[in-house]
């Protein structure tokens, strides 16, 4: 009994030092990403991409986009990924044996032709049923193929893309027009380039005409806007931390530019784990590392990509459930790096970062919580400092938030209502107050199911478009 | 993509993060104490209010500062949005009725404005600008000169210069070629290339050898400078090293600088097979065909490296002849899947019947199905 | 000099839009504005004697507005297209797809409008 009581007592102080630890983490983060935003805020100018798109000075991109049942929105999503300020692309649409009309949509709204194409077929994939281009658009591929999951599809748009970089985006992903050009270049500039990530913001409520983002509004969902101030931390704050560290292991799904050979060179994505994208950003950097090149996979905040995000509690959770369990399975994957000093700051740094602190933090935080009435009742707390502490706790993460808010009013880009901006620094206060609690334990759960759930996806719920953004879109 | 405030921004974050480091640090070294029993509880009490009100103190401060910046900006920019177009009505109204400009001193929303009209316009109009232009020229080159200027604002006045097109400017642009910085050195070599003219071309060709800039920026470079390109490229091909000459045999092929075409044809016998590559990647853009180095061409398709035989395949339907039906055909059965791709489809241009035999009767199966494909029009 | 034209101006840059006003309306003719590609394909639908188009627009392609102008709507309406794109298959699509004249910038706006006049009055 003593020992149980030594035990819980020795909980309440590690948890203390883990949180001390974490924030001093993310208050580095923080300084280290904004100065590096700082730094590169104005280094590729309005000017620059001009001349580089009036120039031949570019690599042609495949825009490889996964699809499952999407007939809703397909149409749209592949309008808007053809009309992007590029020189020279194809967009190789992956329809992953849908099992409404998305095929058939795409067929009618694209006059879509079966064409015999012999390839080169490096990756394994599922079964193609048939191959098909466009007679409006002669830089669009649909391929259809057997049900396989994204990182399956993936593979399948890999072995048929063309061209030296490859774009990975959602089918709902909506790309700034310049935001292709804007990854890109980096490749051109450097060749030890391997992958670029860039920033991913909420649509939910911004105005969209014709498929470009004219004004940024708060969605009215309290959720959604709940995201808002999360993404702005994940990416602003988070990602920019880890890229100037040269240490980033997240290209989100939603938006990645990478080398094509480099990918296929280390087998393409894995079919096995709901983290595909993580994991194909980690084996990169540990081929490279593992083969001594120098090598730079950095994320640029300039390029947008705006995704819709869940608006109900259900396809929230499943999504995080999801990213969580993905995590894990990385970490699983390549638990030889960790701590390994082999892969330099990988190894030491964000490595263990990702298991200690993202993978663990919810199990510590819920713990906590869940712990806490137990403390009380053992008087083995006082239950002023712990109320303290926990307001102190909360109040760390509202100024996080907050810092990031802060730099989304930095961006040209930005949601222009002052009223709104009010709003945002307000939620995040509210974010700490019950939203993130239910996430945390929504992640804490997702731990334990990761042996179980072993590659499973969820379907989401396709919200659409609102009425006034769908009508945008005419055609000739 | 930024808005300007980003250093007081990150100023501000320093200061709110190192407050709470502070306070953090107080707070773990109390606790630590109460644990070793070195403090009462007291102790610990007091750094945790304490650690409180700052926290909330800098969340006052920062969301202040937030909403100030906001509303500020916002005012501003509007104001910014109306002059820009008032000056630009202004001077457009001038520039038509052939009189002068309004007087200078001028602000900076009616440089932005006299900068966007010469980068549109050419002609009589664009000289015109570029006299009025020049009354910006002592700000940019303060900017330039100075040793405290933020690279923000630097960059910026880069650019003016750059839009501005002022050959007079360049001897401010060149030191930066050789600045630590490499983004300063990229935004220096664009501008540069825009700027130069006659003499000063040489000098730019000069600098950017000793810029240390990756051979796809020089590239870009080359590109901007379009038909001042000669004297640069010359100079990259004779004194340059790899990047150097990569970067010129390319160009040579995209601004289809027909004078090189001596150059280009020597680096067929390159034994840098990057430099190969481009030679043969150039050759086909200029549409040349290389008599006289049928060998060097005969051997880059028996290379190891994938890329030249790609390129040599699709030079050889230049060559013509018996040649290069024979490596073409050869070249069908070809491992790498993009090189027999471009041997079916340079067989396509030269000999269609040879293609039609090849999808009949090519010994490799891939190179039949290839061929067929191509046929086809795939 | 020639009749009042008519002028349709689709074009996203302030800068070269209010030039091309400028220039046409001192030039006598009457001109109207479109700031991206959907506006460009609502104004398609009136009558125009010209139309002066550039191709990287929000939302997108100009190539996209001509192919519409001349296959459904079926008008043979003079198309000027100014564009920075310098590259040679645009050029070449844009001629293809039925423009009369293809100018890149950066442009002498005294050369556009004599040449659009030019095409107005060969109709």
């Amino acid at each position: 009994m003593e020992a149980l009581l030594w035990l819980l007592f020795a909980y309440q102080v590690f948890v203390l030092y883990y949180f001390a630890v974490l924030n001093f983490l993310y208050a580095f983060f923080a300084l280290y990403g904004l100065g590096s935003v700082a730094r590169y805020a104005r280094e590729l100018s309005e000017l620059s991409l001009k001349d580089l798109l009036e120039r031949e000075a570019y690599l042609p991109v495949s825009i490889l986009v996964p699809t499952y049942n999407e007939e809703k929105t397909i149409a749209h999503s592949v309008r808007s990924f053809l009309s992007l300020h590029y020189p020279e692309f194809e967009v190789v649409v992956v329809a992953d044996g849908p099992k409404d009309r998305t095929l058939e949509v795409l067929k009618e709204a694209f006059r879509l032709v079966p064409v015999e194409v012999v390839y080169r077929r490096v990756l394994p994939s599922k079964p193609v049923r048939g191959i098909y281009r466009s007679t409006l658009y002669p830089n669009l591929v649909v391929v259809d193929k057997e049900n396989g999951g994204k990182a399956d599809a993936l593979n399948a748009g890999l072995n048929l893309a063309r061209y030296p970089l490859f774009c990975s985006v959602d089918a709902d992903s909506l790309l700034d027009a310049q935001a292709l050009l804007r990854a890109s270049r980096l490749f051109l500039e450097d060749e030890g380039v391997l992958a670029v990530g860039g920033t991913i913001r909420p649509l939910n409520g911004a105005e969209v005409r014709g498929g470009v983002v004219e004004a940024m509004r708060l969605p009215r969902g309290f959720l959604e806007k709940m995201q808002i101030v999360e993404y702005a931390r994940a990416f602003f704050l988070g990602r920019a931390g880890w890229s100037a560290l040269n240490a980033l292991l997240i290209i989100s799904g939603a938006f990645g530019v990478f080398r094509r050979e480099e990918v296929l060179r280390i087998g393409g994505y894995r079919t096995d784990t709901v983290g595909e994208d993580m994991e194909l950003v980690v084996r990169l950097h540990r081929r490279a590392r593992e083969e001594g090149r120098e090598y730079r996979i950095p994320y640029t905040p300039d390029p947008i990509c705006y995704t819709e995000v869940p608006a109900d509690w259900k396809t929230l959770r499943r999504q995080r459930n999801r990213w969580h369990r993905g995590l894990w399975e990385v970490l699983w994957f390549h638990r030889g790096m960790l701590f390994n000093p082999r892969y330099g700051r990988l190894g030491l740094l964000a490595m263990p970062y990702f298991f200690l602190f993202e993978g663990l933090g919810p199990v510590v935080e819920v713990l906590g919580y869940l712990l806490f009435p137990v403390f009380l009742l053992l008087g083995l707390t006082n239950l002023d400092f712990a109320a303290l502490f926990l307001l102190l706790a909360l109040g760390y993460g509202v100024l996080l938030s907050q810092l990031a808010v802060g730099m989304e009013t930095l961006l040209l880009k930005r949601y222009p209502r002052l009223r709104d901006r009010l709003w945002l620094l307000f939620l995040s206060l509210l974010e700490t107050l019950g939203y993130r609690q239910v996430l945390a334990f929504e992640r804490f759960l997702a731990t334990f199911q990761v042996w179980r759930k072993r590659g499973v996806w969820g379907e989401m719920q396709r919200k659409g478009l609102e009425p006034a953004q769908a009508e945008g879109r005419k055609e000739p | 993509m930024w808005r300007r405030g980003e250093r007081l921004y990150a100023l501000v974050v320093f200061g709110v993060v190192a407050l709470e480091a502070l306070a953090l640090g107080v707070l773990v070294l109390s606790f630590t104490g109460r644990l070793l029993g070195l403090v009462g509880s007291g102790a610990v009490f007091q750094s945790l209010l304490q650690g409180l009100a700052l926290t909330a103190l800098a969340l006052l401060v920062l969301s202040a500062y937030v909403l100030l910046y906001h509303a500020y900006t916002a005012w501003r920019e509007v104001g910014e949005h109306k002059a820009s177009t008032a000056w630009l009505d202004r001077f457009t109204e001038a520039l038509f009725a052939g009189e002068p400009p309004p007087p200078p001193p001028w602000p900076a929303p009616a440089l932005q404005a006299l900068l966007s009209l010469r980068e549109m316009l050419k002609g009589e109009f664009a000289d015109t600008l570029t006299e009025w232009l020049r009354q910006g020229l002592p700000r940019w080159a303060r900017v330039l000169k100075s040793r405290f200027a933020s690279k923000a604002a630097r960059l910026e006045a880069l650019d003016a210069l750059a839009q501005a097109r002022l050959p007079e400017a360049l001897p401010l642009v060149l030191p930066y070629l050789e600045h630590r910085d490499p983004v300063l050195r990229l935004a220096a070599a664009r501008a540069g290339a825009r700027l130069a003219q006659g003499e000063g071309v040489a000098l730019l060709a000069e600098a950017l050898r000793k810029a240390g800039l990756p051979r796809g920026a020089l590239l870009e470079v080359l590109l901007l400078l379009e038909d001042r390109a000669l004297p640069v490229v010359e100079r990259f091909l004779v004194a340059g090293e790899e990047k150097e000459r990569w970067a010129a045999l390319e160009a040579i092929g995209r601004l289809r600088l027909h004078a090189f075409v001596p150059q280009v044809l020597d680096f067929l016998e390159s034994p840098d097979p990057e430099l190969k590559a481009a030679a043969l990647r150039a050759l086909y853009r200029l549409g040349y065909p290389p008599e006289g180095h049928e060998e060097a061409v005969l051997s880059a398709l028996l290379a190891p490296e994938e890329f030249l035989r790609l390129h040599a395949v699709r030079l050889l339907p230049l060559l013509g002849g018996a040649l290069a039906r024979k490596g073409l055909w050869r070249a069908l059965s070809d491992p790498s899947f993009y090189v027999r791709k471009a041997a079916a489809e340079g067989l396509r241009a030269l000999d269609p019947e040879l293609l039609e035999q090849a999808a009949a009767a090519h010994p490799d199966a891939y190179g039949r199905a290839l061929a067929a494909q191509v046929l086809r029009g795939a | 000099m020639g009749r009042v034209a008519r002028v349709l101006v689709v074009e996203d840059d302030p800068t070269v839009a209010r030039v091309l006003e400028l220039a046409l309306q001192r030039a006598g003719h009457e001109v109207a504005l479109a700031r991206d590609f959907l506006g460009g394909l609502e104004a398609l639908g009136q009558d125009w004697d010209a139309i002066v188009l550039d191709l990287n627009l929000p939302g997108g392609f100009g190539l996209d507005l001509l192919r519409h102008l001349r296959q459904e709507l079926k008008r043979t309406t003079p198309v000027l297209v100014l564009s920075g794109l310098k590259q040679e298959r645009t050029v070449v699509e844009a001629l293809q797809l039925g423009a009369q004249d293809y100018l890149t910038k950066p442009f002498s706006p005294q050369e556009l409008v004599l040449r659009l006049e030019r095409h107005v009055a060969a109709r």
